[in-house]
């Protein structure tokens, strides 16, 4: 692990990605402290510049601060994007390890399903899914939780079905042990880490399509988030670009902080590029 | 003069690693139209003295002092262009697993073709075929015209060694380096390999050095010998003076090491089977496309075998000869087409779940890749003792049981907390024999258990595993492709060839008297036997021929 750990923070990827990441949650926790009050708040005269009344990212149509906006629409962003990821994990890990371990007709029909998920476009789906479940924070995590597994379940097959192959999966056999205790101790612990990597650029992909659920106007309407804003300066973007450009800007820096960290982990999970 | 000279080599590894110096003040010289084998254990630097004089070294290894002259030139302080133009025309080298040093989806005709090309880019296109054709029956490919145009996975492992040497010779070149050209071969093949390469070798007046840890190929191809251990050299002279009169006691140990030379035991027991295999078949059928017939494998046809307790049974054959894949059916870890398993009378293939877990309790497992074999991220005493656990022992009393079987094999309770990394080949395997044994098993199945390892790592594991069979009363089926091992360990040898039995004797009277043709031709391509015989006095390892 101190291997891994000494890999990761060699890579200038992995500590920009990180150092970003890092302030972007410390942004996210301390919101109620750096921007008390509710974002959905008038703060001043609407279309101020930035800079103007106090508000350093100037105001929306509304007069509502863009800059709380922003501060706070970070909580919901990574609420989603992480909790969105952990439940297709969740689902994605359980069905391609049960496919790939026991294979023959369970892996079939396993692999059949995953694939009606992926014919459907998935931004289609999750559309279809918020606005018949209508649009909360839970509905968007299952829906977005929904179109994001079949993938994650594809990979997870994959290196279950190599791993077992080795000879310590049939040591561990021979050795008396039950299917699952082999299955979830030998085998998923050696197949973990370009999951763990795949699970972290979903966390992105995540984030990106919660944003543009808000931006259709498919967003839990009660949480302030960097999409809704997005969507809802667009009408006004050539008489007042601040109003989607500071929001979407978020989402650019968050999403790339992700994508860093995410190279950053493959190779120092991955022991050949560790090593070197 | 010399072909090629190398002085005072040395070469440094990268900080951390087991020693500072990977080869520490080398000296020695080959002559053209001779063959110089560096022979060593793993570890020993010999194939880092290969890659330096090709500059192939990997990062962070770097030459730190010496030369290595080749035609006046000093290879260690050429340009890079000028070496790329050397490798390949001047010195040629070919590796070990032939699989991997061909690019898999390019034909093998073009890859040959590629490698005369780059030293003769004017070459027109029809010269280009003839000549690899010409390479192609030069190393004993017989019908060129196809085989030209096959992919390197549609070749046999020799066949593919075969094009690796052709592509060697491309350009003629004065100095060959073959890396361990024939560990990853059958012994049949790896006569066939040798004999070409010695036979190229006088045809072309080349210089070669061979690179090998088994003594017995020393003895077969070598004018020269150069023994290193620990990146040092500690003997070197002209082969017939040095393998019959070793100085040193190293190359003496890796002479005695060499299995296969006591007498073959003899008598059978007279005990109760503990496994028999009634009728035994199994056939791997792959699909390869929608028009192509699918491709069937027999692994094993109509196998009878009988194992009486406390005997030991090896199952001799090359690749493909099905004996693994009788090994994993005897564990139902392959499933057979049909035939009958008796454990001790009872048909193991109509074992429900509780009653086979309990029989593979009674019959345990040691594979042959000890780099797979064990889990790596688990701690060697937590891998041991999760079999214990399994059957109802508390974690305690199964951690003792792990460190007894760990200073039993030899490795000290202190194994107990590292990691699989930690350790070398010879003791990963020992660490799967504890993990085998602390079951308390009637029957041990050694597949291919000690192939991976360097001949003098393969007699300790050999003795351990004699001493443990001594003291348990151990049954063990014994898997192996080499004749030498079968015969320091079996009581009885059985041998097989694509799946069929071809001929079952005790060990003394299997090498005593073959009778099928098929295992003559085995005993005949053992490396080093006609050394080995004349070395003992008395022809040892005995086959038709003598």
């Amino acid at each position: 692990m101190n291997e891994t750990l000494r890999t990761f923070l060699s890579r200038p990827a992995g500590i920009v990605g990180l150092t970003i990441l890092g302030l972007v949650c410390v942004v996210a926790l301390l919101a109620p402290v750096i921007s008390p009050g509710s974002p959905w708040d008038m703060a001043g005269m609407p279309f101020a510049r930035p800079g103007e009344g106090g508000m350093w990212l100037g105001s929306d149509t509304l007069g509502r601060d863009v800059a709380a906006g922003v501060i706070h629409g970070a909580r919901v962003s990574l609420l989603i994007g992480v909790s969105s990821t952990l439940a297709a994990l969740a689902i994605g890990v359980t069905m391609g390890a049960i496919a790939g371990f026991s294979g023959g007709i369970v892996d079939l029909i396993i692999v059949r399903v995953t694939e009606v998920f992926q014919t459907i476009p998935n931004f289609v789906l999750a559309i279809l899914l918020v606005a018949i479940l209508t649009p909360s924070l839970t509905t968007i995590i299952l829906a977005i939780a929904l179109v994001s597994w079949p993938p994650l379940a594809r990979l997870t097959r994959a290196q279950v079905m190599s791993v077992s192959r080795r000879e310590f999966v049939h040591a561990a056999r021979c050795q008396g042990q039950s299917a699952v205790s082999v299955l979830v101790r030998h085998v998923l612990p050696n197949a973990i880490s370009p999951i763990i990597v795949t699970g972290s650029l979903t966390v992105a992909a995540a984030i990106l399509i919660e944003a543009a659920l808000s931006f259709m106007g498919l967003g839990d309407p009660n949480h302030m988030s960097w999409g809704y804003m997005v969507g809802a300066g667009r009408t006004v973007i050539r008489q007042a670009w601040w109003m989607s450009v500071f929001p979407g800007l978020a989402i650019l820096i968050t999403v790339v902080a992700i994508n860093l960290v995410g190279e950053a982990l493959n190779d120092a999970l991955n022991p050949r590029i560790a090593r070197s | 003069m010399s072909l090629l000279s190398v002085r005072e080599l040395s070469i440094a590894l990268p900080k951390g690693a087991d020693r500072a110096l990977a080869v520490d003040g080398v000296n020695f010289e080959i002559e053209e139209n001779r063959i110089v084998c560096l022979v060593g254990e793993s570890g020993s630097g010999k194939s880092m003295i290969a890659h330096a004089i090709l500059g192939l070294l990997p990062q962070g290894v770097k030459p730190v002092a010496g030369q290595i002259g080749f035609e006046g030139r000093d290879l260690l302080s050429l340009a890079p262009a000028e070496m790329k133009t050397l490798r390949g025309a001047g010195v040629a080298m070919i590796f070990q697993e032939p699989l991997t040093a061909l690019n898999p989806l390019k034909k093998v005709g073009e890859q040959v073709a590629e490698a005369v090309r780059i030293h003769n880019p004017a070459c027109p296109a029809a010269t280009l075929t003839a000549r690899v054709e010409e390479l192609f029956i030069r190393v004993g490919l017989s019908d060129p015209a196809r085989l030209r145009k096959s992919f390197p996975f549609q070749l046999s492992g020799g066949q593919r060694q075969r094009v690796m040497i052709a592509m060697a010779l491309a350009n003629s070149p004065k100095l060959l380096i073959a890396d361990e050209p024939t560990t990853a071969l059958d012994v049949t093949t790896q006569r066939q390999i040798l004999d070409l390469i010695k036979e190229l070798q006088a045809t072309m007046g080349m210089g070669v050095l061979f690179i090998t840890h088994d003594i017995g190929v020393v003895a077969d191809i070598a004018d020269r010998v150069v023994v290193l251990k620990g990146g040092q050299v500690v003997e070197q002279g002209d082969a017939a003076n040095l393998l019959e009169a070793p100085r040193d006691s190293y190359t003496q140990m890796l002479l005695d090491a060499v299995p296969g030379r006591g007498s073959p035991r003899s008598g059978s027991l007279k005990a109760a089977p503990l496994l028999e295999v009634q009728a035994l078949n199994k056939t791997f059928v792959t699909r390869q496309g929608l028009l192509e017939p699918p491709r069937r494998v027999i692994a094993a046809d109509d196998v009878q075998l009988a194992l009486r307790e406390g005997e030991t049974l090896a199952v001799v054959g090359e690749s493909g000869s099905g004996k693994s894949t009788l090994a994993r059916m005897v564990l139902r870890l392959v499933e057979p087409d049909n035939g009958d398993i008796l454990w001790r009378g009872v048909k193991v293939r109509d074992m429900n779940r509780a009653a086979l877990r309990q029989y593979r309790r009674k019959a345990q497992i040691v594979f042959q890749d000890p780099w797979s074999s064990l889990d790596p991220r688990l701690k060697i005493g937590e891998s041991i003792l999760r079999g214990p656990v399994a059957f109802g022992a508390s974690r305690a009393e199964a951690a003792r049981t792990a460190r007894q079987w760990l200073e039993r094999v030899g490795l000290g309770g202190q194994a107990f907390d590292r990691f699989p990394h930690e350790f070398s080949g010879g003791q990963r395997q020992r660490i799967c024999i504890a993990r085998a044994l602390a079951l308390d098993p009637e029957l041990l199945i050694a597949d291919e258990a000690v192939s991976a390892l360097d001949v003098s790592v393969q007699s300790q594991v050999l003795e351990l595993l004699a001493g443990l069979k001594a003291d348990m009363g151990l049954s063990m089926l014994f898997i192996t492709h080499d004749l030498r091992v079968a015969r320091e360990i079996a009581d009885r040898i059985i041998v097989m060839q694509k799946g069929r039995i071809v001929e079952q004797n005790t060990a003394a009277d299997l090498f005593g008297n073959p009778t099928d043709p098929y295992t003559r031709n085995l005993l005949d391509a053992v490396p080093g036997r006609a050394f080995f015989d004349r070395r003992a006095g008395t022809p040892i390892l005995r086959g038709a021929a003598t």
